[in-house]
């Protein structure tokens, strides 16, 4: 019975994601569970491996093929999806895994970066990218990828992502001490808490660690506070966050979490004073400007104020389309509906030329 | 009828394990009933603890007595029929849960039958939860019972200890029944009680409890007695707080009742922000929301100049809404500010009716 229970304590946090039902499962999960990431990932892969079931129209973009380790057929389909539609991003980043797989990051690199220049929050290509960037030796660059993928919310859409963050876990963690990228470790573990609540702690560990080495600290901070709040320790999160604001006061993402917080304990000051900042350290960031809108106009009943900010994005980059969206809405409030008119139009010119329709 | 009674209660007091099971359930009602109706005072404010504390004593006792029992002929033919399905109760439970992961797997497949979809992704996961349970009361109990019968062991060789542990189980019952008495009180104090809830504004001293359960206390400052403090057990469903969110120096505002015994009990502790309300509407001037708590904030506390002096600028910021101006024009006319009320009633009159009256 104790057994039992001691696997089951073990076995009850971990996402069906860790679960494989195929020949290398059984020995992926105990890879994993024996803390032997790089060797769970690669068994993982491997049970993903096969015959390519789907034909080319089924799978034009090639993922399956790669999933099914058939890279040739992948860049095949990949490359005659582009031929067709060179505009497509799917069989990009398929290229871009291809390169990765192939052992050329630096190739992988160029690539993720083509595909984010044209949509900046595709989730895919910034897990994947962070792993390419991580691996061709910058750091840095795979923890602003990282932390730009996980405010979106989402693990990513391709099942490869899990098991290459917890490869590139695994490799990293076995490198001597001095030589670990605490920071790094701390995001990756981050990450992996999305499929096993255990690595909440890990990635709190290597977090005081890379604080202590001052590794990336704001950076550090942000996720030390993020792992405290979501095991419900919202008071330690709140300070760690504010933390992460003294050691880099214009970091949009601690600012950011830090009004999430001051929401959760109902501080309307603290949410937009902290919503503001966010706003005003990256102000061309559309990410943050839903946020601001219910906190200024649905919240405070601001549309003025709301109005006066989007005004100063447009500013700074008038092909903002969200910034116009949301100064279109606070026109409205405002009783101008011409000026509204006017901003939607631009809207819908700006969604046109980026190939998004309704 | 007394005579009935008496016998009914005799009988019960004979089935020793039975009537020490009931005490259990009782305990731990009036610990439940202790923590609705909390009582403000420090020491009284610690009974839900108190009735934990208790509970455990009576399980200990419970765990003794059916250690040391003699099952009736009825108890002995359920517990033999217990014995024979248990096991293949649990057979089947395991069973379902090492094929948990195949269970997932298919439902993940049933796409088009999320009716069966989700029975199945439950089977998997209740199987799992069930056994879990199953397996920590059994080793609990045993150990329990292990313990109570060593300890009756202990008692026939040394005459000292059954001294020890009979004065123990009568002193476990005379608590019991004391801290039950105590729970009916607090019950009454609070059930009975019909007199209004008066406010108090307050801040927190101290944050304690103990964790991993939902005991935990707010020490906050009295408003009674100078340098004095109030204890509140916090209680998430009606006070809209857990106890990660709060933190010495917060201010709360809490409601209070006189109690029908004349022991005061806290109906519930909110977190305060209206002293926020100021510099929020300087931090952001245009929005109504915070400048119309600010001026009822204002009229309430009979701040009658300064209510008006925010009408105004809320007016000039929002020149359509003359419903408020009319409003705190009203309120201040009730308190005699007539000369303040018709400074209002002036903004309040539409432009072309101005004119026209002219």
């Amino acid at each position: 019975m104790l057994l039992w229970l001691i696997a089951y304590w073990h076995l009850s946090q971990l996402s069906w994601d860790l679960v494989q039902v195929s020949r290398t499962g059984p020995r992926a999960l105990a890879h994993y569970l024996a803390g032997n990431y790089r060797e769970a990932a690669r068994a993982y892969q491997a049970g993903l491996r096969g015959q390519v079931t789907l034909p080319y129209t089924n799978d034009p973009a090639g993922y399956w093929a790669l999933r099914a380790g058939d890279l040739d057929e992948a860049e095949r389909r990949a490359r005659t999806t582009l031929a067709l539609v060179p505009s497509a991003l799917e069989p990009q980043i398929t290229l871009a895994e291809l390169a990765l797989e192939r052992g050329k990051p630096p190739e992988a690199v160029r690539a993720f970066a083509a595909v984010l220049r044209r949509n900046p929050d595709h989730v895919d290509a910034l897990y994947l990218g962070a792993v390419a960037t991580a691996r061709a030796g910058d750091p840095g660059a795979a923890i602003q990828s990282l932390n730009r993928a996980l405010r979106a919310g989402s693990a990513g859409g391709r099942d490869a992502v899990l098991y290459r963050i917890m490869e590139l876990a695994g490799e990293l963690r076995e490198r001597p001490p001095g030589q670990q990228p605490l920071c790094l470790l701390a995001h990756l573990h981050r990450y992996l808490r999305i499929f096993d609540e255990r690595h909440g702690l890990t990635a709190m560990s290597y977090a005081r660690q890379a604080i202590a080495a001052g590794d990336r600290p704001a950076d550090a901070y942000l996720t030390l506070g993020i792992m405290h709040d979501k095991r419900g320790e919202y008071e330690a999160a709140r300070r760690a966050m504010r933390q992460a604001i003294a050691a880099d006061p214009r970091h949009a993402e601690a600012l950011r979490w830090l009004a999430v917080e001051a929401q959760k304990e109902g501080d309307p000051l603290v949410q937009y004073q902290m919503i503001t900042k966010a706003f005003e350290a990256a102000p061309t960031d559309p990410f943050y400007l839903r946020d601001l809108e219910l906190i200024l106009v649905t919240r405070l009943g601001d549309p003025l104020g709301m109005a006066t900010l989007m005004q100063q994005a447009i500013a700074l980059d008038a092909t903002n389309a969200e910034a116009h969206a949301q100064l279109a809405k606070a026109l409205v409030l405002l009783g101008d509906p011409a000026g509204a008119r006017q901003h939607a139009k631009r809207v819908a010119a700006l969604q046109g030329r980026r190939g998004e329709g309704p | 009828m007394s005579g009935s009674i008496d016998r009914a209660a005799r009988r019960l007091l004979r089935l020793r394990v039975f009537s020490l099971f009931l005490l259990c359930v009782l305990t731990f009602w009036f610990a439940m009933i202790a923590g609705t109706y909390r009582a403000s005072n420090r020491l009284l404010a610690l009974a839900a603890l108190v009735g934990v504390i208790v509970l455990a004593l009576d399980a200990l006792l419970l765990a003794r007595r059916v250690a040391s029992a003699t099952p009736s002929s009825v108890s002995t033919h359920l517990l033999e029929i217990a014995a024979r399905f248990a096991p293949l109760a649990v057979l089947n439970l395991m069973i379902l849960n090492v094929f948990a992961p195949v269970l997932g797997f298919v439902a993940s497949l049933l796409v088009n039958m999320p009716v069966l979809r989700t029975w199945l992704t439950l089977l998997g996961w209740l199987s799992g939860q069930a056994l879990f349970a199953l397996f920590v009361l059994g080793i609990a109990g045993l150990v329990a019972v292990t313990a109570m019968r060593l300890l009756d062991l202990a008692v026939r060789r040394w005459r000292p200890v059954e001294r020890a542990v009979t004065i123990g189980d009568r002193a476990v019952v005379a608590v019991t029944a004391l801290y039950c008495a105590l729970a009916i009180a607090l019950t009454f104090n609070g059930t009975f009680d019909r007199a209004d809830a008066t406010e108090h504004r307050s801040e927190i001293v101290s944050v304690w409890g103990v964790s991993g359960t939902s005991l935990w206390w707010a020490d906050v400052r009295s408003w009674d007695a100078r340098d004095g403090l109030k204890r509140v057990l916090i209680f998430p469903e009606r006070d809209q707080v857990v106890h990660t969110l709060l933190s010495e120096g917060q201010h709360v505002r809490v409601r209070i009742r006189s109690g029908f015994f004349g022991l005061s009990w806290v109906e519930s502790m909110r977190l305060d922000f209206e002293h926020e309300m100021e510099p929020l509407v300087a931090a952001a001037p245009s929005a109504a929301t915070p400048r119309k708590r600010l001026i009822g904030m204002l009229l309430r506390d009979g701040r009658w100049a300064e209510a008006a002096t925010q009408t105004a600028a809320y007016a000039r910021y929002h020149p359509n809404d003359r419903a408020l101006v009319k409003e705190v024009a009203a309120a201040l006319r009730e308190a005699r500010q007539a000369e303040r009320a018709a400074e209002l009633d002036r903004m309040a009159v539409p432009v072309s009716q101005a004119r026209s009256g002219r």
